[in-house]
């Protein structure tokens, strides 16, 4: 151990440094103050005798000058002293000394407290090592966090979230809170929205993330149902993540056109729908357990369907809000929540204004960085900006010269939508990707038709209101339910026609028919019933045949010229 | 938080009970209560008398409890629910797995 002695009594100082020499430590020693505080500085000892008279400087300023700017080494100063007032000891200590030695120096004792203070010493060094090593470590994961948080934004990305009719909330390092919020156009030109909220903190809860993603904008993109996308999302999610770890979901569908919303609810806090005319706000509880809990063989989506149009907004929520804390411990609440949107239903954001809500409850800021609010407002009907879109492909490809024909009956009517499959392979003529929604919407519409008023016999006058609405899914998931036999033919005949091509639709159903002059008449700014001035308005032609079993619609198309 | 277990006489009953919050810091003492037992036995009953409140790991816990004791053939209640268990327990449907 290298250790400075500061003394000037010339005698007594060779003395100690030779004690100490002789136990096999190196001896810096000073004569005087001052030189006592240069040695220190110029040559680092783990050790430091000091005299506490000295000419210049006294042992109480060098150990005060020490000690001011000692860095974060720890090098403990032992007094030397002939003083035996308890106060002049005392002082000793007060001005950063660590113990002290009465002169004359006793050999045994010297040895004994430097073994003690190098035993000290060495219990510092560790702790300071430990200490740099975990700051080590820390400084690498937020580095590797960053990386992570890179990729997973581009995997995981928000997807359109920027559009004007949404407000959120989510922190920057969210998705190491295992949140996840996830936007998509669709192809029928509404949206849809996803809040998600796995179990857990950091890395595990994370990767749950990129599935989950990948599988919504996939699937999303190419019109499948929320039952058939959160099977799918279930299915992968109950392979991949190991028990205990699992994911909270609100998922919804918002459809421009018919001006209603589809949304299913498991394991996350209750979702808003709140209407800013009537003041009425419907509760959608969660119905199920979350994903990746129940095996495939199990699990059974059955989203509820209200109507939503200008006037009505969405608000989903993830534990955080309603979790979060004041200092009486007392938590913000499922009823501070709905009592803060009934009193402030015409907010423009009530998203923001609900986490300055919940940090004016908790009086702390960071607690925000938990929290994950999702506001929702009726969405652009984009379908127009989707076709405008180019492609790049210049050659005829795929099945622009092909016929397609696929009838389903009972079961598959039950189980089966048949609007994916059927789009894409027809979209597997590339020239047709900027058509992409337009032809969803041809399909969902015809099918839908033949299915819910064709097979199933409803009136979509059940529709009206928001009871209605209720009414009319119920009759539906009935009437497929009790279907004794029913059948819906689809034909689709795509033939090349100039720079483009020009696709038949016959859609054939085993209902009854119906007054197809009398609705093809009716206004045209009735988007509900039969979708028929939507479809007059995408396509070249529509006519019906059979009493309206049969409907034939053309849709034409032009390759896109650039 | 302190968790504590009691293994019925003839060894087919195990009763956990859970005092305070049920949260991440019970996640050892949780497992340790079950995980050395064999066989498992046939059913186990989770006392939460003492439960202050529970969070989403601590459902994580359970489904891990669910899954040592067999899965869908375990036989797991949950008893003595205060009403903000009962309501975590409902949001996430557990009831479709536990007997509550």
């Amino acid at each position: 151990m290298k250790i400075l002695i500061a003394d000037d009594n010339n005698v007594e100082r060779l003395i100690l440094a030779k004690v100490l020499e002789q136990s096999g430590h190196e001896v810096i020693q000073a004569a005087t103050g001052n030189q006592a505080v240069d040695f220190y500085f110029q040559h680092e000892p783990a050790l430091v005798f000091l005299d506490v008279l000295m000419p210049d400087l006294d042992g109480y300023d060098v150990a005060y000058a020490i000690k001011k700017k000692q860095d974060i080494r720890w090098v403990p100063i032992i007094f030397l002293t002939s003083l035996t007032d308890a106060y002049d000891l005392a002082k000793c200590i007060d001005c950063g000394g660590d113990d002290f030695v009465s002169k004359p120096i006793d050999q045994i004792i010297i040895k004994a407290k430097v073994n003690a203070f190098a035993r000290i010493s060495h219990l510092y060094e560790t702790i300071d090592n430990q200490k740099k090593e975990i700051q080590f470590h820390n400084d690498h994961l937020i580095q590797e966090q960053e990386a992570a948080k890179k990729i997973f934004n581009n995997i995981a990305h928000r997807g359109c979230l920027d559009a004007e009719n949404i407000n959120y909330h989510l922190s920057p390092m969210s998705i190491f809170n295992g949140d996840l919020m996830l936007a998509a156009e669709t192809p029928m030109g509404g949206m849809r929205l996803m809040l998600a909220d796995f179990t857990g903190h950091g890395l595990p809860a994370a990767i749950g993330a990129m599935p989950t993603s990948e599988i919504f904008y996939g699937m999303s993109k190419k019109g499948f149902s929320i039952p058939d996308m959160m099977v799918e999302m279930n299915t992968r999610l109950y392979s991949v993540l190991p028990r205990g770890i699992f994911c909270c979901v609100v998922i919804a569908d918002i459809d421009a056109l018919d001006k209603r919303i589809t949304i299913w609810n498991a394991g996350a806090p209750q979702a808003y729908l709140i209407n800013q005319d009537s003041g009425e706000i419907a509760l959608i509880h969660s119905t199920h357990l979350p994903l990746g809990v129940q095996s495939p063989q199990k699990f059974k989506v059955e989203p509820v369907v209200y109507p939503f149009s200008e006037s009505d907004r969405l608000l989903a929520i993830t534990d955080g809000i309603i979790e979060s804390v004041n200092h009486n411990s007392e938590m913000f609440g499922e009823e501070r929540m709905l009592d803060y949107i009934k009193s402030n239903l015409k907010n423009a954001n009530l998203c923001d204004s609900l986490i300055d809500e919940s940090i004016k409850f908790t009086g702390d800021a960071e607690q925000g960085d938990d929290l994950s609010l999702l506001e929702v407002g009726f969405p652009h009907h984009h379908l127009e900006q989707a076709y405008a879109s180019d492609s790049q492909v210049k050659e005829l490809t795929g099945t622009l010269d092909s016929k397609l024909g696929l009838c389903l009956r009972k079961i598959s009517l039950r189980k089966f939508d048949p609007i994916p499959l059927l789009l894409q392979t027809l979209l597997e003529c590339k020239e047709l990707t900027p058509h992409r929604s337009r032809i969803f919407t041809i399909l969902s519409e015809l099918f839908n038709n033949a299915l819910e008023h064709g097979v199933l016999g409803l009136d979509s006058a059940t529709k009206n209101g928001s009871e209605g609405f209720a009414t009319y899914y119920q009759q539906r998931i009935d009437g497929l339910a009790n279907l004794k036999e029913g059948f819906v033919q689809i034909e689709i005949d795509h033939k090349p026609v100039g720079d483009g091509g020009e696709i038949i639709f016959d859609f054939i159903d085993s209902g009854e028919g119906f007054d197809f002059q009398k609705a093809l008449a009716a206004g045209s700014k009735h988007y509900s019933g039969r979708g028929l001035p939507l479809l007059k308005d995408l396509c070249q032609s529509i006519e019906f045949f059979d009493d309206g079993r049969h409907v034939r619609v053309v849709y034409q198309w032009q390759a896109n010229s650039e | 938080m302190s968790v504590g277990s009691n293994l019925s006489a003839d060894g087919k009953v195990l009763t956990i009970s859970i005092n305070g919050r049920f949260d991440f810091s019970a996640h050892q003492a949780f497992r340790d209560s079950y995980e050395k037992l064999t066989p498992t036995p046939g059913s186990i009953v989770i006392d939460m008398v003492e439960t202050t409140y529970l969070d989403s790991s601590a459902l994580g816990m359970l489904l891990l409890l669910r899954d040592h004791a067999g899965g869908d053939s375990s036989s797991i209640s949950l008893m003595n629910c205060n009403e903000d268990i009962r309501k975590i327990l409902t949001i996430s449907n557990f009831e479709q797995l536990f007997t509550i």
